[in-house]
């Protein structure tokens, strides 16, 4: 250390120099400065008497972590001193609702001196009820990430060349602003589109869309639970997602899912499994062609072949029905078949037809078979991407749902449930939206997937760069909002390619709280808020079968220049004009007032509406659990000018179905077009065939399905109206060297923005390729060999979707190729010997440092001399252990370390031709070692 | 009181000190806009920047303003591979650690507006550092003081320059290897050989 004589002048001079001729005032804030502010507004000065008031050790170098009201947040270093019996002291608790995976579990933020220093589950939320997952408690990392996105950038270089430059927010709406009136004003506002991934504003998306006018909103519904729903729907109408009461079962019969790591429910889902295992002695039996934890975690666990849940679930049905053990009451009564008709139907379908297929011995089919039926009503399926990401996805989770209506546990306690609110409780009142918006887009609504849209807005969401691609649309501005296509779209070289080219994608805007995969292809990127700095009213279909609210809100002021939505919707909408401000009129605050004055006063404490929600972070109401609705009388007073169809017994009011005769009396029923449970689906084979299904909506009464309109006539497919089962093609005679791929994700991540968390990348950072040791030994490898992948298009979805047929990518042996990567693998014995498991979340190539595992690049030595411990950051200087030095050499490989591959780059586009769910568990590769 | 005639040698120059800090701190802060490029070319600055180390490019037409901000952008702000320029980052690896509550309490000892700082910048900014020891010394330098008082702003002064001012050396080693312009390689080394002068000083 030493500044010379002659430095110190040259600074003087240039000070001088600053400061003569009023030159600072002009330079530019700076801020606060006496000239700038004026004279007379010059702060007080220094005040003396508080510096000698808190001076001290504190403040010196070195002991500045025990400065008084600082609190030091949770990590390596902090473990030395743990536990810190002053850290929670004077903290204020703020409710919250994460999102870092999409169970929007509640929890409470420990804030203090405006930084919030814990995260922990709401014991108040009635779905967590107190729980938070690993994700959840990486939060800080979330909030607090050295790399996060603080203001809006701007493209400078050719799109997707990672050239930037700052600009002011008033300068990114502007633009913003031009594009969109463009967009709008060309008579074509569907060409313009919002595309996100998990989103939890629904009010705030969904009014901007309408208000600008544009319906082509783009989600990943398709690419995680659209057969599920479709499913579910087929069965019930009114609701396209089941609730299994597994707190209060005694059987609970896993068709792969794992819920114990990734599910939808996933917290409130796993507590209630692992309480009906442990209080109510439920037992759990999974199949699923990998051990996950949840399987692993499973009183028995079996490895079918992949893709054939389906047929298993047909044949424990054929055996129940077989031994007598079905709920004949139930099934004569409640569904729309009769037992003698299943019988005949499930003929077929013998367990040892399931063991040829899915290896599962017909035994064990049988006997849990009859265990489950054993346990019924009590007893209860529950299934997932495992079972429904298939080309025969659809027809999986039909057979899978069929279980539960034979054995009549259907609404019943401990039993295979839903409820009618999948959100928020219908007390509270979104208040005034805009009309819908009636443009049509083949991107949101395509043609050729006859059960996409005809229930809820399943959209088809894998499919719309393809579409793109091949000019069946265009986009003038595409808004993606907390999205990551590239790394979680199937072809990420398709993704990619489309993303670049700004003839099919006109204007590109990016909001993320990180920059990523898809920002990397943006024109404008903008700073957004994480969960834990903006508003909201959210809620999940609840596990206690009833509806509640919750509350998100700013824990602290959002960093940097970051902004939510709801922030600047708004003023977006104000400089499109055109009538878009008229919905916007209230401020935030207002808003969101407004919104939660329904919720009602606790007695308690004397608060209602939003000030309840910030105090209690929920509220539940007091509705009865939603069991046997089907059982529900109807009153007198809605009897009132019904009328009764003597044949069917349903009852209609004005035209719309309301109930059923039922052993003499008026109920609920189902809510379908018998009234009954629909094992036969006259619906879905109408609807197939295009054919007009006016008569049976009316019937439902549920308004909300849609007959196809006239755009659809597209397609003319078979959809079977009874639970049945097929195989696709390719799975029937794979070759030597062929094997399924299937994907799954760990409990410390989601699909594609957790990665760059380090305390959760530290847990999970990479993914080799699981690999039975058999399959191994025929292929002469061990762990840690490198295999060379080649995946390709499924021959299936060749023969029966034809619009998905590309040209102009190559052929081998016959087969489309869809690319080919390089991984290493581990062996284990925890995989179905004819897959190949690859977990998805890994192989960022823009997404933070920690996310590629990279530090940062760095030389030694100083300029001017200095203790370097002091300043060393210890989880990314010393604790990054898993850095990837490899430089892509699979011969530096080391074990464990690395970020892993992304597995999409093999994954074709492949929707389930009658949901359009993306198959993410079939791709049929081929595997050769890396000599 | 008594009116400060006789400065102690860490306040000597203070005036001219304060403005090297803002001038510094602004260009930590924000991108070089055409003002501020074209008064750094002409006198009374020119001379002095470019003795001090200073490199400037031949004009401030808007391609050469562009070709800043996106160095700029790539060196402070992001979004990839960049350098965040707070502390908060090179002690603890997050945004918003302990220092932010130190510089708060340090700002309103100080008594600093930060409200006119610009783009929400964090307070343990680097930029926004430089800035209030900039407003400290300027303080002084207008400020009539008796001898206690002059030796508590100096302990004051040292225990901020320790605090919060010496921290940046691998952000500027960082920085310096990552430059590719020359305007802010020289931005670089003014920095850290203004801020070695001034460690000196502030012992």
């Amino acid at each position: 250390m030493g500044g010379s004589l002659k430095s110190r002048r040259k600074f003087l001079k240039l000070g001088l120099a600053a400061g003569s001729a009023g030159a600072l005032t002009t330079l530019g804030a700076a801020g606060g400065r006496a000239e700038e502010l004026g004279r007379e507004k010059l702060p007080p000065g220094i005040d003396l008497e508080k510096w000698n008031r808190i001076k001290g050790k504190p403040y010196e170098l070195g002991r500045f972590e025990n400065m008084p009201g600082v609190c030091r947040l949770p990590g390596p270093l902090a473990k030395r001193n743990w536990p810190d019996r002053n850290k929670y002291k004077d903290v204020k608790k703020v409710p919250g609702m994460c999102q870092l995976c999409s169970t929007v579990c509640g929890i409470i933020g420990y804030v203090k001196n405006d930084r919030v220093i814990k995260i922990e589950g709401n014991p108040n939320d009635p779905n967590s009820r107190g729980h938070l997952c690993a994700r959840g408690q990486a939060g800080l990392n979330h909030l607090y990430h050295p790399e996060r996105l603080l203001y809006p950038l701007k493209r400078v270089g050719q799109r997707g060349e990672g050239k930037w430059k700052r600009i002011t927010w008033e300068e990114a709406l502007e633009e913003i602003a031009v594009r969109l009136k463009a967009v709008r004003e060309s008579g074509r506002p569907e060409e313009f589109a919002l595309h996100h991934g998990r989103q939890r504003s629904k009010d705030a998306v969904k009014r901007f869309l309408d208000a600008f006018g544009t319906k082509t909103q783009l989600s990943h519904r398709a690419l995680c639970s659209g057969n599920r729903r479709a499913a579910n729907l087929t069965y019930l109408w009114e609701s396209d997602w089941d609730i299994n009461d597994v707190e209060n079962s005694k059987y609970i019969l896993n068709f792969g899912s794992n819920a114990f790591e990734a599910h939808q429910g996933h917290i409130p889902f796993a507590t209630r499994i692992q309480n009906g295992r442990y209080k109510n002695g439920a037992k759990l039996v999974t199949f699923d062609v990998r051990l996950s934890n949840t399987a692993g975690g499973s009183d028995e666990w079996f490895a079918p072949f992949p893709g054939t849940d389906g047929a298993i679930a047909l044949a424990m049905c054929h055996a129940i029905i077989a031994e007598n053990l079905h709920d004949a009451k139930f099934v004569n009564g409640w569904t729309n078949v009769t037992v003698d008709e299943l019988r005949d139907h499930l003929k077929p379908y013998t367990p040892q037809w399931a063991e040829k297929v899915s290896g599962v011995p017909a035994a064990d089919i049988f006997r849990i078979a009859i265990e489950f039926a054993q346990a019924a009503p009590a007893c209860t399926t529950m299934c997932n991407r495992g079972s429904s990401a298939h080309i025969n996805g659809f027809y999986n989770d039909r057979a899978i749902q069929l279980l539960n209506a034979i054995v009549g546990s259907v609404g019943k306690k401990g039993g295979w449930c839903w409820s009618l609110w999948g959100g928020l409780d219908p007390i509270v009142k979104t208040p005034p939206m805009p009309p819908g918006a009636k443009t049509w887009s083949v991107l949101e609504d395509p043609p050729e997937y006859p059960l996409a849209n005809v229930w809820r807005r399943m959209r088809v969401g894998e499919l719309i760069y393809l579409y793109l691609l091949q000019g069946r649309a265009k986009l003038q501005a595409y808004m993606t909002y907390n999205l990551d296509s590239p790394l979680t779209w199937p072809e990420e070289s398709l993704t990619q390619q489309v993303l670049s080219d700004e003839e099919l994608i006109g204007f590109h805007v990016c909001i993320n709280c990180f920059y990523n995969e898809t920002a990397h292809y943006a024109d404008i990127v903008l700073p957004w808020t994480t969960y834990l700095e903006r508003w909201d009213l959210d809620a999940r279909s609840s596990y206690n079968l009833r509806p509640y609210v919750g509350v998100r809100t700013p824990m602290i002021k959002p960093l940097g220049e970051s902004k939510d939505v709801r922030e600047f919707f708004p003023e977006l909408a104000k400089r499109i004009g055109g009538g878009m401000e008229e919905w916007y009129k209230e401020s935030m605050e207002e808003y969101m007032q407004r919104w939660a004055s329904t919720v009602p006063e606790n007695p308690q404490t004397g608060k209602q509406g939003l000030d309840r929600l910030l105090d209690e972070g929920a509220w539940e109401g007091d509705r009865e659990p939603f069991y046997e609705p089907y059982n529900m009388a109807i009153s007198a007073d809605d009897m009132q000018d019904a009328e009764v169809d003597p044949a069917s017994g349903v009852i209609m009011k004005d035209g719309v179905g309301i109930g059923v005769i039922k052993d003499g009396k008026p109920v609920r029923g189902f809510a379908t077009p018998s009234r009954k449970f629909e094992i036969r689906s006259l619906f879905v084979q109408k609807i197939g065939n295009n054919e007009d299904c006016s008569e049976l909506i009316a019937r439902s009464g549920v308004t909300k399905t849609k007959n196809r309109p006239a755009n659809h006539q597209g397609h003319d497919l078979q959809v079977d109206s009874m639970p049945s089962w097929f195989q696709p093609s390719e799975h029937e005679n794979l070759a030597d060297d062929e094997l399924i791929m299937t994907s799954f994700k760990w409990n410390v991540h989601n699909h594609g923005r957790t990665m760059n968390l380090k305390w959760l990348a530290e847990i999970v950072h990479s993914n080799p390729a699981w690999l039975n040791p058999k399959t191994a030994a025929k292929f002469g490898l061990k762990d840690g060999d490198w295999i060379e992948l080649t995946s390709y298009y499924s021959k299936e979805l060749e023969k029966q979707s034809a619009h998905l047929n590309r040209d102009d990518l190559p052929r081998e042996n016959g087969r489309r190729v869809v690319a080919t990567m390089r991984v290493p693998i581990v062996t284990m014995e925890g995989i179905h010997p004819r897959a190949i498991a690859m977990s998805n979340s890994c192989g960022h190539w823009q997404y933070t440092s920690v996310a590629q595992a990279q530090k940062r690049p760095m030389k030694t030595g100083h300029l001017v001399g200095c203790d370097v411990d002091t300043y060393r950051d210890a989880d990314w200087e010393r604790n990054m252990w898993w850095e990837d030095n490899s430089a892509g050499d699979p011969a530096k490989w080391q074990p464990n370390t690395g970020h892993g591959w992304n597995q999409n780059r093999l994954i074709p586009i492949a929707p389930d031709p009658v949901s359009g769910q993306q198959s993410f568990h079939d791709t049929v590769v081929s595997i050769k070692k890396v000599s | 009181m008594r009116s400060n005639t006789k400065l102690p040698g860490a306040f000597e120059g203070a005036s001219a000190r304060s403005n090297t800090y803002h001038l510094i701190a602004r260009l930590w802060l924000l991108e070089v806009d055409q003002d501020l490029l074209q008064r750094l070319l002409a006198p009374p600055l020119h001379g002095p920047f470019v003795q001090a180390g200073g490199i400037l490019p031949s004009d401030a037409c808007e391609q050469t303003v562009e070709q800043l901000a996106m160095e700029f952008c790539r060196l402070f702000i992001g979004p990839a591979g960049h350098l965040p320029p707070y502390q908060s980052v090179w002690e603890t690896g997050q945004l918003q650690g302990t220092t932010i509550a130190s510089m708060q309490r340090f700002i309103n000892i100080a008594g600093y507006d930060c409200e006119s700082m610009p783009g929400r910048a964090m307070l343990d900014h680097f930029g926004v550092q430089l800035a209030v020891m900039g407003h400290i010394l300027e303080q002084v330098a207008h400020g009539q003081f008796d001898s206690a008082a002059i030796e508590a702003i100096q302990e004051f002064a040292n225990s901020y320059f320790a605090r919060h001012l010496r921290w940046p050396v691998e952000l500027l080693i960082a920085a310096s290897n990552q430059a590719k312009t020359d305007f802010y390689r020289s931005m670089i080394v003014i920095t850290s050989e203004f801020l070695e002068c001034e460690w000196d000083i502030f012992q």
